[in-house]
């Protein structure tokens, strides 16, 4: 919350504009600011030893991508890889990561003003990492804090030294 | 004006500081062999163009500390003053000053121009000082000009009717010779065309440089019987600028065009193009782009696998030459980024020199592998923690000669700097023959200072981890070469922070060494493609001894040990890469093939399903985006565009060594 807030304390009159993509029966929207790029979902290179939400590596245009399956890491049923399934690709701090969802839906644009503090409840991804709500049209949206969940500990996408 | 001018102030910085080491290293060369006119030659060529340079983008105080330096160096490289420890030590000293204002240039900031009155005053002493032993009996008083002479620019233009009066302009050109050193260029500019020449019409003018002990009254005084039929102009120049080479740096100092141009102009215009200055990002941009190029190829390549070498000849040879031009591209980008680590090595003679003489320390510098290379990048970073090194081993590590010669070692104490490609990786090792690390004394200051609880278990390896400790040091005093307690620990961390590690051996009397062992980030790797599974690994060929086809005879299942290969009367333990990389799924090929492989002193043989081939691979950190992953050293893109892991190799043996003993040790257990 506190993070959104901040990034349009510039304009406060703005609109806020978030990518939405589907994850089991939820709808969640990250801000499109972080998205690099989406793309289909490719063969990867499998590591060794790493938990099985890390599918592996890619090579985006020279750079060595890891992607993380979502779908996996909050264990949704009927996880697949065909043509349709969609890979997003985030810069966050000059890092890029690869987030496999079930879909993207669209880029919807929340007014600020509409945006609410997450109430403590049960949705697939820990309230932890949620940084607020919106409806928009009738639709529900999650806001998530996209960073703080990838850099969680038990995604181990970081050094453990490093942090 | 200052906006046009400032276009060409990063190249000038650059070529700046690239003379100036050039120059720092031929001056320590001379310093070792004594006048060589090669060397000295080529100082005063890059000294002489930074003053063009420096002149010309208005740095005044950097062209004339230059033009100082200058002056010195051509009497140098004419023999006409002695190379001794006295001038190389102000020289030095002043591509010292001249390289801080070129980085505070740099930077934007002041230039402190305090820094080089000083140089300058010693600079013309050591020329007074030459001037007056070469030309003994000179005046006392004179002392006050500068080395005892004037120097005066002339300019003599005879009237057009010169020689009607009987007058020949050579004599007084003559007549001056006989004041002092002269130096005269001609000016034609006046010169008619052919069809208008008239023989008697004197249309020459002279530009005259003279370095005498007489007055301008004395030069006029030449010129007395003609100083009705001529123009004349008399320049007194304050600074001496002895004989040949002066015309040149004369000319660029003062702008002249004709001088300026041939010789200034030149040296700089060769300096650029054999350098040129692009910023890295840039050479980042294209390295990623080859790659993306060199997988849109092979892409094509596949789609196109069905033309007919007949029908199709002449796209089938276009083809091929496009696929020549593209590992053409591909190889020149990557040795772009690559630098031998000579840059940082080059910094050490002076430093050591400079240490030697301040510590009262004789020693050898002895600097091997300087020509490999590695990334630009890793190279930069390694300057600050090598040059700790380095002054930790003169200071702490080598000792005096007295005491040296005491322990019967010989009194010149020696340094070596060497730097390899081992394989993945790349080390560098700082070996001193000093007196080691004192176990002791290292046990007894951990437990003054409060790193260490108790004397117990107080072994080699925890001796080196304190000693990577922030705040210890074991010097006897405080110095400004090092003992200030920030050491080591720094170094380490330097070191980690570039992927690598840090690690000391050390025999007490025998010396010290230092191991840097670091990872090459987009290094070219020499690389073994095998197959495991439906994966794709890398091992660098570096480690490789050799590939063998199991057969049933040379492999054998040790209880409790696992398989054991046994090659030529050596045992070899086989480990399994599918093990490793906890892979399921296919088979093991009904043919696997050892890859027998050599790190850390140990051999081990590695079962693969397949080789693949081989290839010069782009090293890429996998920590850019992700983390360090064990048993991974990074990973590379291969031809198809995927990508492949590149296996750490050392940590293979040591991890498998490490299973080794805790499963021997598990089983003496059980059998208890």
């Amino acid at each position: 919350m506190s993070d959104i807030r901040m990034d349009d304390a510039a304009n406060a009159a703005s609109k806020k504009e978030v990518l939405s993509f589907r994850l089991g029966a939820e709808e969640y929207c990250l801000d499109i600011l972080s998205v690099q790029e989406i793309r289909g979902y490719d063969t990867v290179t499998s590591i060794a030893n790493t938990p099985d939400f890390i599918k592996g590596v890619i090579n985006l245009r020279g750079h060595i991508v890891p992607i993380v399956d979502l779908r996996i890491k909050f264990h949704l049923p009927d996880v697949k890889y065909d043509a349709t399934t969609i890979v997003i690709i985030l810069n966050l701090n000059k890092k890029m990561i690869g987030i496999v969802v079930d879909s993207v839906s669209d880029v919807i644009a929340v007014p600020v003003a509409d945006i609410r503090e997450a109430p403590r409840f049960g949705s697939t991804i820990n309230t932890e990492f949620i940084s607020g709500m919106a409806t928009v049209d009738e639709r529900m949206l999650i806001m998530v804090n996209i960073e703080r969940l990838l850099s969680s500990d038990d995604l181990q996408l970081i050094d453990q030294v490093a942090a | 004006m200052s906006l046009d001018l400032s276009r060409f102030h990063a190249t000038f910085f650059a070529e700046s500081i690239e003379g100036l080491n050039h120059v720092e290293e031929a001056l320590l060369g001379i310093e070792q062999s004594g006048h060589d006119k090669d060397a000295l030659d080529s100082i005063f060529r890059a000294i002489h163009s930074m003053k063009g340079s420096a002149g010309s983008l208005g740095f005044g105080v950097i062209a004339e500390l230059a033009h100082e330096m200058e002056s010195v160096l051509d009497r140098l490289r004419q023999a006409l003053m002695p190379v001794s420890a006295d001038s190389t030590n102000v020289l030095l000293r002043g591509v010292d000053c001249l390289r801080n204002w070129i980085f505070a240039a740099e930077a934007k900031g002041p230039v402190d121009a305090t820094a080089g009155v000083g140089l300058v005053r010693e600079l013309q002493l050591l020329l007074q000082r030459a001037v007056t032993s070469e030309t003994a009996g000179a005046p006392a008083g004179v002392a006050a000009v500068v080395g005892g002479k004037h120097k005066y620019v002339i300019v003599f233009r005879p009237a057009q009717d010169f020689f009607h009066s009987g007058n020949d302009p050579a004599r007084f050109i003559d007549e001056l010779a006989q004041l002092g050193e002269i130096n005269s260029t001609v000016d034609l500019s006046s010169l008619p065309g052919i069809e208008s020449f008239v023989p008697t019409t004197c249309y020459l003018a002279w530009r005259i440089t003279l370095e005498t002990e007489s007055s301008a009254n004395d030069i006029r005084e030449v010129f007395e019987w003609v100083s009705n039929c001529c123009a004349l102009e008399i320049e007194e120049v304050m600074q001496v600028e002895p004989s040949a080479g002066e015309k040149n740096a004369e000319g660029a100092a003062r702008g002249d065009v004709a001088a300026a141009g041939a010789a200034g102009g030149e040296s700089r215009r060769d300096a650029s193009l054999v350098t040129m200055h692009v910023r890295t990002d840039k050479i980042d941009e294209l390295v990623n782009l080859v790659g993306e190029l060199v997988i849109t190829h092979t892409m094509l390549r596949q789609s196109t696998q069905g033309l007919d070498a007949i029908k199709d000849a002449r796209a089938v040879s276009v083809f091929a030459q496009l696929e020549r031009n593209v590992q053409d591209i591909q190889e020149r980008v990557l040795s772009i980024r690559m630098m031998p680590v000579n840059h940082v090595f080059g910094r050490f003679p002076r430093l050591v020199r400079d240490l030697g003489l301040q510590l009262g320390k004789a020693i050898e510098l002895k600097i091997s592998g300087e020509q490999a290379e590695l990334d630009k990048s890793v190279i930069e970073q390694l300057i600050d923690p090598l040059t700790h090194l380095v002054r930790n081993a003169l200071d702490h590590g080598i000792e005096l000669p007295a005491d040296r010669l005491s322990v019967g070692k010989p009194a010149k104490g020696t340094l070596s700097l060497h730097a390899e490609h081992r394989g993945g990786r790349f080390v560098i090792t700082v070996i001193d023959d000093g007196r080691g690390i004192n176990p002791e004394m290292v046990k007894r200051r951990a437990l003054e200072i409060g790193l260490l609880q108790s004397a117990d278990n107080f072994d080699e390896a925890a001796m080196y981890a304190l000693l990577l400790k922030p705040g210890f040091s074991t010097a006897q005093k405080v110095s400004n070469v090092s003992g200030r307690g920030v050491g080591l620990d720094v170094v380490s961390e330097n070191v980690r922070k570039l992927g690598g590690s840090l690690d000391i051996q050390s025999n007490q009397g025998a010396g010290t060494t230092f191991t840097i062992n670091l990872p090459m980030t987009l290094a070219i790797v020499d690389g073994m493609i095998v197959g495991v599974a439906s994966e794709r690994y890398i091992i660098p060929i570096a480690f490789i001894r050799e590939c063998l086809q199991v057969s049933a005879v040379q492999v054998q299942s040790v209880v409790g040990q696992g398989q054991v290969l046994q090659l030529r009367g050596e045992y070899i333990s086989v480990v399994k890469l599918r093990d490793i990389c906890a892979l399921r799924g296919e088979k093991t090929a009904a043919q696997p093939v050892l890859v027998v492989i050599e790190a850390e002193n140990r051999t081990i043989a590695l079962q693969v399903d397949d080789l693949l081939g081989q290839d010069q691979v782009v090293f890429k950190s996998l920590e850019a985006n992700y983390r360090k992953v064990e048993f991974m050293a990074g990973a590379s893109i291969l031809g198809d565009g995927r990508v492949a892991l590149i296996l750490d190799i050392n940590q293979i043996v040591k991890q498998h060594a490490n299973i080794k003993a805790v499963s021997r040790s598990e089983r003496s257990v059980a059998t208890v």
